[in-house]
C-alpha cells in the first residue's frame, strides 16, 4: 500500500477542539515515518474536500476526527462526510479509523460491504472527561489524557506498520491499563474507570484483520 | 399493575445508586458525551433525576461498570478472551 494519510480535523465545540490538538500528534508521527498526510482541518474538514480528497489521492488510511451517529461521521460544523447510502463507497481498498460516536455500528459495516478493507471506530457514544481549566493546553489535560492516549493508539500502530487487529487490541490494552491503575491505586480519579471501560468495550475492529500499511 | 410498580421501584433504586456513584465526580471536571455537548456532574445528576437520554445512557454505563466488575474485567485472561467484537 501506498504510505499516505487523510485526516479530517474539525474545530468548532469543545469535544471536537480536544480531538484536533490530540491528532495533532498523529499528524508528527506519520510525517516522521515518511507518511504524506493531507490535512482537512477547520472549515476545509467538510463533505467536498473530503470527497475529492478520497477519489483523486486515493490515501491508504483516512483518520476521522469529528462527531458521528450510526450511519455517518461529520465535520465542522456538524457537516455530513461521509454517509451511509451516499458516499460509504469512497472508502474502498482503504483502512479508515474514526475517532467518533456511534459510526462503528453502521457505517463502518456498510462501507467494508463497499470495498474498505478495514475499519475500527465505536460502535457506541465515544466519551472522554476532560479539566475545563487546560481547554486552551488540551495537551497537558492529564484527565483527558487517560482516554485519548488510548484511543490514539489505534492510529499509532497502524502508522507503524501494524495490522489493524494488533492497532485494535493495544488500544482496547491501553485503556483497560489506565483503568487498571485507578484500581490499583485506589485513586481519587476512580470515578474515571465506567467511562474507560465503555470506550474500550465499544470499540470494533471489522474488514480484514491482518490488513495493515506494510501490505 | 403490581408488577409495573416494581419495576418502577427498581428504576427509582437504580437511579439512587447511579446518582450516589456520580457523586464522587469532581465538580471542576467535565465529561464529553459526542455531539450532545459537555456536561457538569450536577447536570449529570439532572438528566438522571429526569430520566432524559442522556441519563438513560449514564445509568447504562454505570450499571455495564457494575457488571464488568462481577465478570472480572481487570482479570487479564477475561480481557484476553472478550478482546474482540465484529
Amino acid at each position: 500500500m501506498n504510505k499516505t494519510l487523510l485526516i479530517t480535523r474539525p474545530k468548532y465545540d469543545v469535544t471536537v477542539h480536544y480531538l484536533f490538538y490530540w491528532s495533532k500528534k498523529i499528524i508528527e508521527l506519520a510525517q516522521e515515518k515518511g507518511v504524506i498526510v493531507w490535512n482537512l482541518e477547520g472549515k476545509r474538514a467538510n463533505c467536498k474536500e473530503v470527497e475529492s480528497m478520497l477519489i483523486k489521492k486515493e490515501p491508504s488510511l483516512v483518520f476521522f476526527n469529528g462527531h458521528g451517529d450510526d450511519d455517518c461521521i461529520t465535520g465542522q460544523d456538524d457537516e455530513m462526510l461521509l454517509i451511509v447510502g451516499k458516499n460509504e463507497e469512497l472508502l474502498k481498498s482503504k483502512i479508515a479509523h474514526a475517532l467518533s460516536c456511534r459510526s462503528g455500528k453502521k457505517l463502518g459495516s456498510e462501507s467494508i460491504k463497499k470495498g474498505a478493507i478495514g475499519y475500527i471506530g465505536y460502535d457506541d457514544d465515544f466519551y472522554f472527561v476532560f479539566d475545563p481549566d487546560k481547554i486552551s493546553t488540551p495537551l497537558r489535560d492529564g484527565v483527558a489524557r487517560l482516554f485519548l492516549e488510548p484511543s490514539n493508539q489505534v492510529m499509532i500502530c497502524l502508522i507503524k506498520g501494524h495490522s489493524i487487529r494488533h492497532a485494535h487490541e493495544r488500544s482496547k490494552k491501553i485503556f483497560i491499563n489506565n483503568a487498571r491503575e485507578l484500581v490499583n491505586s485506589e485513586s481519587e480519579q476512580s470515578y474515571l474507570i465506567p467511562y474507560l471501560l465503555w470506550d474500550m468495550q465499544h470499540q470494533v475492529c471489522l474488514g480484514d484483520k491482518n490488513a495493515s500499511l506494510s501490505n | 399493575m403490581q408488577v409495573k410498580k416494581e419495576e418502577n421501584q427498581i428504576d427509582e433504586e437504580l437511579k439512587k445508586i447511579v446518582i450516589a456513584r456520580l457523586e464522587v465526580f469532581p465538580s471542576d471536571k467535565r465529561i464529553s458525551i459526542g455531539s450532545l455537548g459537555e456536561l457538569t456532574k450536577q447536570e449529570m445528576i439532572e438528566n438522571v433525576e429526569k430520566g432524559t437520554n442522556v441519563g438513560e445512557k449514564i445509568i447504562e454505563i454505570q450499571l455495564n461498570y457494575l457488571r464488568s466488575l462481577k465478570e472480572g474485567i481487570f482479570y487479564e485472561q477475561n480481557f484476553v478472551n472478550n478482546k474482540t467484537k465484529v
